[in-house]
């Protein structure tokens, strides 16, 4: 207890400079807790519209379609997924895909694009795209003849909403097959790639141009209520799929650009976040081994007292202790308070970004809102004192290395 | 009686910038118990050198350095520890309080470390400081005491325990004269009723004067080895 009490008070001998070093390792914390918690938010953000716009976070599609993707290779029951899926706890909502290339035409001219089948009631529910509609209305399940189209192809091909075009595919069968549309909306999502090559059909109308039957799609998507749920419906889902041809992927195979895009930014993010703590640590490493250095006759006293050395080492350890656990706890405090308040508000990147932020091809509201778990924040923490009582270690060992009749004569 | 304290043949070399330096030559001593000696001699002459062999603080370069039983040469440095804790109490001419503990909690120090109960510490430092005339300043820090008072706490600190020896480096050097007599008696003193042994470092006449024995060093060196003008033997 005399040691507890030892080291508290010689952490405050030099008040300022214990200050100092406790501002310095909480302002560190702190910004780390920020910068990564903001991260989180903005992958979170980016993930949750990347499914929800996509085929969800675990996609149920023939084996060899991630491999070749081909229009020929579909889900030949789309209602069975639906029915397994519908026991999976954590279930948002189910969405049949039919992704497939074609060539659309108007008066104007033609372009080539992806053409997607969705069911619009539930893209309504759950897609981003849904909800940038600028011209016309979105389409509905009854529209027999409806189409989305992206407000620069509308452009490309001087189209409006009631205005028709003709959509040429090769279908299942290997067939040329065309088919007159009709414009029922145009959306603006700020990416180029869906916004100039992406047209949106009902499900029934991909089916009947592709010539795909009525319960089958080229994807199974499963919108989940939490990402942390991934692994585990993956897990059920294949156990459920075995000895059939189909898969259960997770979001990071169906969208590997968006997976390595993540996995690149959160590796630099790291560095960066790294490079603080480093430099951090060469604060705390100065003040504990200044505040070694300045007391060798005092340390020496004790030593020819009778006190051990690892008592002596144990000392500058519970100082050590003592700097982590104020910075980080302060530190914790100060960001997670900071970080608590942009996750309920969010963070308005607007003057930075303007409206229309687009990561990987990926529209992302540009009001970001941090993502702070409790794992975060103990990671972070857990390693923020690990480091300084790693730091610690160096100042303890020489504490005491002392040569006790050198430093005892010396006045 | 078994001496407390046996030298035999003792030789300390040392570097000093590169140049070997011998501080003892050949020395041989036994100190008993109950003693109240001091070590005489001017700057240089090994005083320090032989307290520090004596404490375990250092080794010999040669030959044999026995403290209660217990050859020095052969014992660990957790042992050379133990027996600093157990055996022996240290007076600084610096006082050496450790500046963030109190009066009470410096002399407490010893007895937390030999894990004496709370009840017993407390009455046996509250007595001791009373001894050594610090009732009522138990809870200053050492900044906030004169000198002398501090030497005062480095005593109390160094006989709590009751150890058998008591070695003091010029434990007189940093005090004025009236403060060094009072010391001098408080250990005398302590000496008498305590039985404890005493080995003084200094260069001080006045600390001469009252010691039972003198042992004069000169070159590392033991001149005579006779009996002081002091008190009669405890």
């Amino acid at each position: 207890m005399l040691i507890v009490k030892l080291s508290w008070r010689s952490l405050w001998r030099n008040r300022r400079r214990t200050i100092i070093t406790i501002s310095s390792i909480a302002l560190g914390t702190a910004l780390a807790l920020f910068l990564i918690s903001m991260a989180e938010g903005m992958y979170n953000k980016l993930i949750n519209e990347a499914v929800r716009m996509n085929a969800g976070h675990v996609t149920v599609e023939r084996r060899e379609y991630a491999r070749a993707p081909s229009i020929d290779l579909v889900v030949p029951s789309v209602s069975r997924i639906e029915t397994i899926a519908a026991n999976i706890p954590g279930l948002e909502t189910v969405k049949a895909l039919i992704i497939g290339q074609a060539m659309v035409s108007s008066a104007s001219g033609s372009s080539g694009v992806g053409l997607a089948g969705v069911d619009p009631g539930i893209e309504k529910s759950v897609s981003p795209l849904a909800r940038t509609v600028i011209r016309g209305r979105y389409i509905s399940f009854a529209d027999e003849r409806g189409v989305m189209i992206g407000t620069s192809l509308a452009e490309r091909l001087k189209l409006e909403p009631g205005m028709k075009l003709v959509v040429t595919v090769n279908d299942t069968h290997g067939e040329l097959a065309n088919e007159m549309l009709r414009v029922t909306g145009i959306f603006a999502t700020g990416m180029e790639e869906a916004d100039g090559f992406l047209v949106q059909v009902p499900l029934k109308v991909a089916r009947r141009i592709f010539r795909i039957g009525p319960d089958e799609a080229t994807q199974v998507g499963l919108v989940l209520s939490s990402p942390d749920k991934q692994e585990q419906v993956l897990e059920e889902l294949n156990a459920l799929l075995k000895g059939t041809d189909l898969a259960a992927l997770p979001w990071q195979e169906v969208m590997p650009d968006l997976a390595g895009f993540m996995a690149v930014d959160k590796g630099s993010n790291y560095v960066f976040q790294g490079i603080i703590i480093f430099l951090l640590s060469f604060t705390i490493l100065n003040t504990i081994l200044m505040s070694v250095l300045e007391r060798t006759r005092e340390f020496a006293t004790l030593l020819a007292l009778g006190t051990s050395a690892f008592l002596l080492r144990l000392q500058v350890i519970i100082e050590t202790v003592f700097l982590g656990l104020l910075g980080c706890a302060l530190g914790l405090g100060l960001g997670g308070a900071v970080s608590w308040y942009y996750q309920v508000h969010g963070l308005d990147l607007r003057a930075l970004f303007g409206d229309n932020l687009t990561i990987t091809g990926i529209a992302v509201d540009p009001v970001i809102h941090n993502y702070v778990g409790v794992n975060l924040v103990l990671w972070l923490g857990g390693l923020v004192f690990g480091l300084t009582l790693l730091i610690g270690l160096y100042p303890a060992f020489k504490s005491a290395r002392i040569s006790l009749p050198d430093v005892l004569r010396s006045r | 009686m078994k001496a407390l304290i046996t030298l035999e043949q003792v030789v300390k070399e040392y570097r000093d910038n590169g140049v070997p330096v011998r501080a003892l030559d050949g020395i041989d001593l036994t100190i008993e118990p109950g003693e109240f000696t001091v070590v005489a001699g001017p700057s240089g002459s090994g005083k320090s050198t032989l307290l520090n062999l004596i404490g375990g603080l250092d080794q010999p370069t040669r030959g044999r350095v026995s403290v209660a039983g217990m050859d020095t040469s052969v014992l660990s440095n957790i042992e050379l520890s133990r027996m600093r804790l157990y055996k022996i109490g240290f007076v600084f001419q610096a006082y050496n309080l450790i500046p963030v503990l109190t009066a009470y909690e410096n002399a407490e120090y010893i007895l937390m470390l030999q894990g004496t109960p709370a009840q017993k510490r407390r009455e046996r430092i509250m007595s001791l400081l009373s001894t050594v005339g610090l009732k009522g300043l138990e809870n200053r820090f050492p900044r906030e005491l004169s000198g002398g008072q501090q030497q005062r706490v480095a005593i109390a600190r160094a006989i709590a325990s009751e150890p058998q020896l008591v070695l003091a480096d010029e434990p007189t050097a940093n005090v004025d004269s009236k403060t060094s007599a009072s010391l001098l008696d408080l250990m005398m003193e302590l000496n008498r009723d305590k039985g404890v042994t005493f080995l003084f470092s200094t260069h001080d006449p006045a600390v001469m004067e009252r010691a039972r024995r003198i042992i004069r060093l000169r070159d590392g060196r033991i001149v005579p080895d006779g009996d002081g003008p002091g008190d009669s033997p405890a």
